[in-house]
């Protein structure tokens, strides 16, 4: 009989908890709407006794929280509150009140403070906070010279980027692409750089000779570009912290293109040999060449996928310019574009999942993207002319370069850098001091 | 042995009457009740009929039946078409319009809507056969709440999950309208779900932190973009807290305490 009790009792329990479990609600979550974050960036505290080559402390502190708003705002996913609407700034050094800022309806704070170290270094710390959940996401703190302060201002963006999106920041990155100046007929091109946001300007060629196409190695401060000695195209490779320029070979034929493999060993470009144009890669240490296709078709544009298997590249050999992929070694080469127009440019994005584009139909170029087996292709951007595409190391912004009519007969006008989303949103110019064309992005500085 | 056998009875009979009865735990996850409820939404529609049904037809047998109900129909004569039905008041405005400055001295308080309907230019007659009427109605009416509170006593599974539906439904609602923000474009993002479950009080708000599954697997190298989308879900739920604007019906406060909520957005990503 005690057996049966036990069991009775142990029946109605279970009985009990099945019912019980029963009455959770479980519902699934499969859309939202998609809007910019609300943080609240307060000034990073500094004293203005505390004086640098630079300015005060506090207007060190004050200028990263700037530049730091610039770069999450321009972003697109963040929108930095007015501080006007601030109830009250807390103390850097305590937990804030977090009510103030619900009120406002901010989602993220920003605090922290800048001081000034024996040696002559700026001390940076800065903490994230989940004002709904009331607690800190991050915090981190930064050594270094106070003209410096900029890259401080970025690294702190990118952590807070990371922190929030889960994705990988860009905005301590530069920028190398062509400085254009002059008439149309007459355009004097030159290799320049600059700080993501346009700040640092430098240009480093002279304009002496005409350079095109800069990429960036992927794993280096290092930089390919094309220039036309005596007519006569070379490619070299550029130390951007060393200054100094290595010819990587001077080629008879017209020669286009060169981009760094991921591993940054070797260089893939078009060349052209008797009027055709092929796909070869140089390894930079031999300088040994390889040819990956032979077809009398006209193959341009190679750029390796982020573990260096497959290569993109645009041909003709189908009737039209469109996109293809093949093996790295040359082999199983398929088309992947079959939309209306013409396909050009094609870079693999470095996550993996997209290759941009340009595109040609209607009268119109446009930018876009597409999976690399060719599906689910979009549009980002259209306009009377535009091109060469170059992705943010996240992969999450496309910056490519915008060229305006002077007539209605289509001649050449002003020519801009711009970027935007890769969801077709947040589309900016990037302002330079002249005009700009073929933007590469570097990878995040070390 | 005894035991033995009594207990094999208690397990066996039990199993057979689960069987029968629809307990919740028999009924595989394939077989959802979106296939169930449009047959409950069609038994309420045909009930909405009936009383249509029942109502309508009733004047016009009580002409037929003037036996049986002759003193209503004698006591109004003119009328009863009109009175048939309880819903088309309307229908007696332009009757009634001849006697306006009747109605404004009667019902001055009362809001302009409802004026047409007060006047009153029936006769205790009228009112009595209204009654009569009225007392009609209640038999339909009241086997209808007899056959509600019936099912309502026999809450089935069935009817539990309908109703934490229901529930589900206004809290999803009011999260994907208002809260939730995910991260368009972000690779991955469709990959991986997130699963919080949250307890919430009697008055809507949040019993206790929301509780994200698997959360110290997300601090670790390499689960930013997992964590980052945990994030996000929670703050969805903190920022639509408290649920109280949703009418949850306190009574049934054990079907909505608890909520799992699944984050899994698509085609929002690249």
């Amino acid at each position: 009989m005690r057996l049966l009790k036990i069991f009775i009792i142990s029946f109605v329990g279970f009985i009990s908890a099945i019912v019980s479990a029963h009455a959770v609600i479980e519902i699934d979550i499969t859309r939202g709407n998609v809007a910019p974050l609300p943080i609240a960036l307060t000034d990073l505290v500094g004293s203005d006794q505390e004086m640098t080559s630079g300015g005060s402390v506090k207007d060190i502190g004050e200028k990263i929280t700037q530049v730091v708003t610039a770069d999450l705002q321009r972003s697109g996913l963040f929108s930095a509150i007015d501080p006007r609407a601030f109830i009250k700034s807390d103390n850097a050094n305590t937990s804030p009140q977090f009510a103030n800022w619900r009120a406002i309806g901010a989602q993220a704070l920003l605090t922290g403070t800048a001081s000034l170290e024996e040696d002559g270094r700026v001390r940076v710390e800065f903490r994230l906070w989940d004002v709904l959940g009331g607690t800190q996401m991050t915090g981190l703190r930064y050594f270094t010279a106070p003209k410096n302060w900029r890259r401080i201002a970025h690294l702190i963006s990118d952590t807070i980027y990371k922190r929030l999106t889960g994705e990988d920041g860009y905005f301590d990155t530069r920028i190398v692409y062509i400085s254009e100046s002059g008439s149309y007929l007459d355009r004097i091109r030159r290799l320049a750089i600059m700080d993501q946001d346009g700040y640092n300007h430098k240009f480093l060629t002279d304009g002496s000779y005409m350079t095109l196409n800069p990429r960036f190695s992927p794993t280096s401060q290092e930089i390919t570009y094309l220039s036309f000695y005596n007519d006569t195209p070379r490619v070299y490779l550029f130390n951007i912290d060393t200054g100094k320029s290595e010819m990587l070979g001077e080629f008879a034929g017209m020669t286009f293109a060169p981009r760094f493999s991921p591993d940054g060993n070797k260089v893939i470009m078009s060349k052209a040999e008797r009027g055709n144009s092929d796909i070869f890669v140089m390894e930079l240490r031999t300088r040994k060449i390889t040819r990956l296709t032979k077809h009398s078709a006209i193959d341009t544009s190679p750029s390796y996928s982020p573990l260096g298997r497959y290569i993109t590249f645009n041909s003709d050999r189908g009737g039209s310019q469109q996109i293809y992929v093949m093996d790295n070694d040359g082999r199983n080469i398929k088309r992947i574009s079959f939309g209306t127009g013409l396909y050009s440019t094609p870079v693999w994005s470095p996550r993996g999942d997209l290759i941009a584009f340009t595109k040609q139909t209607g009268g119109k170029f446009y930018i876009g993207v597409m999976r690399p087996d060719g599906s689910g292709e979009r549009i980002l951007t259209e306009s009377f002319f535009e091109e060469g595409p170059t992705w943010s190391p996240n992969g999450r912004v496309l910056m490519f370069y915008r060229k305006y009519p002077y007539d209605n007969k289509g001649g050449g006008g002003d020519t801009h850098l711009w970027s935007v989303d890769l969801t077709g949103y947040n589309e900016r110019q990037v302002i330079t001091p002249l005009d700009g064309s073929d933007p590469a992005w570097s990878p995040l500085l070390k | 042995m005894r035991s033995a056998i009594i207990i094999s009875v208690i397990f066996h009979g039990s199993v057979l009457v689960f069987a029968t009865m629809d307990i919740p735990f028999f009924n595989n996850h394939d077989v959802r009740p979106m296939e169930i409820i449009p047959v409950e939404i069609v038994d309420i529609s045909e009930f909405t009929k009936m009383k249509k049904a029942v109502k309508l037809p009733e004047p016009e047998k009580d002409k037929p039946e003037s036996p049986k109900k002759s003193q209503r129909v004698v006591e109004m004569p003119p009328p009863p078409p009109k009175m048939a039905s309880t819903m088309p008041l309307e229908n007696q405005k332009p009757a009634i319009k001849p006697k306006p400055p009747v109605k404004k001295v009667e019902a001055p308080s009362v809001t302009p809507r409802q004026r047409p309907k007060v006047p009153s230019r029936f006769s205790a007659d009228r009112v009595a056969a209204l009654l009569n009427k009225i007392e009609e109605k209640p038999q339909a009416s009241e086997l209808l709440a007899e056959k509600y509170k019936q099912k309502e006593q026999q809450m089935t599974s069935l009817d539990i999950r309908r109703q934490t539906m229901s529930f589900g439904a206004a809290i999803q609602k009011k999260i994907e309208d208002n809260c939730y923000n995910p991260l368009a474009g972000a690779k991955g993002e469709d990959k991986e779900n997130v699963k919080i479950t949250i307890y919430l009080s009697l008055d809507g708000s949040l019993e206790r932190p929301p509780e994200i599954e698997g959360r110290n697997r997300m601090n670790s190298v390499g689960q930013e973009a997992l964590r980052a989308k945990a994030d996000r879900a929670d703050r969805a739920i903190l920022m639509c807290a408290p649920y109280n604007d949703l009418n949850l019906p306190k009574d049934k406060y054990d079907l909505w305490r608890e909520v799992i909520i699944n984050f899994r957005p698509l085609g929002m990503t690249s």
